[in-house]
């Protein structure tokens, strides 16, 4: 899954460590997110999409897989 | 249970088997007593309990705001969590192994059958446990 934290919080203006406060989680969470290593819960997905003032959709992109056998 | 009771607990608890250490230590030094063989695994329990317990009371009673907060969202962190929970099945996998290859070398080893019921009903236990967690949450999930 991709997603536009990164490009979204530079927008912002805030730096990691500042994001990852705000979200209550630590600072390498918002990296391992960015930098597509790690897929948030709904639940912190959720927080980071109102922190963003957009919709979950607008933030995370789902890809769908190819399964090839 | 909050932080601040359970740190006075476990720190309580903690020096409680540090003390019966020492009370075990000096009075059957010099018996056969079995109880003697006790002291050294309270010792290292007590001291592991005490020392859990007095760090949780710093966190608790540390001026220091920022610290705590730090702690806590460490301790709280949903990946943290996650990384920790993986690490735990993937080392519930090698044990399964481990242990069973364990029970087979000592059946082998023709040692006293006590010592191969009790590893391998403690082996038993924790496959039981497994699918007792595994049951339980497919209900509540």
């Amino acid at each position: 899954m991709k997603n536009r934290l990164e490009e979204l919080r530079k927008e912002k203006g805030v730096n990691q460590e500042k994001l990852a406060e705000i979200l209550e989680v630590s600072r390498q969470t918002i990296s391992s997110i960015e930098n597509g290593r790690y897929n948030p819960s709904i639940l912190l997905a959720f927080k980071i999409a109102k922190y963003f003032g957009k919709k979950i959709e607008d933030i995370f992109i789902y890809e769908e897989e190819s399964n090839e056998y | 249970m909050n932080t601040k009771k359970k740190g006075y607990l476990l720190s309580v608890l903690g020096i409680a088997l540090i003390f019966t250490a020492l009370y075990f230590f000096i009075n059957f030094r010099s018996t056969e007593n079995s109880l003697f063989n006790l002291t050294y695994i309270l010792l290292g329990i007590g001291s592991g309990i005490f020392g859990h317990g007095l760090g949780e009371l710093i966190i608790v009673y540390s001026k220091n705001q920022n610290l705590k907060k730090s702690i806590n969202i460490q301790k709280n962190d949903e990946r943290t969590i996650a990384i920790n929970n993986l690490s735990k099945a993937k080392a519930y996998d090698a044990m399964i192994y481990i242990f069973s290859a364990l029970i087979m070398i000592m059946a082998f080893m023709n040692i006293n059958p006590v010592a191969v019921i009790i590893s391998v009903s403690a082996y038993l236990f924790i496959i039981f446990t497994n699918v007792f967690y595994k049951i339980k949450y497919n209900k509540e999930m």
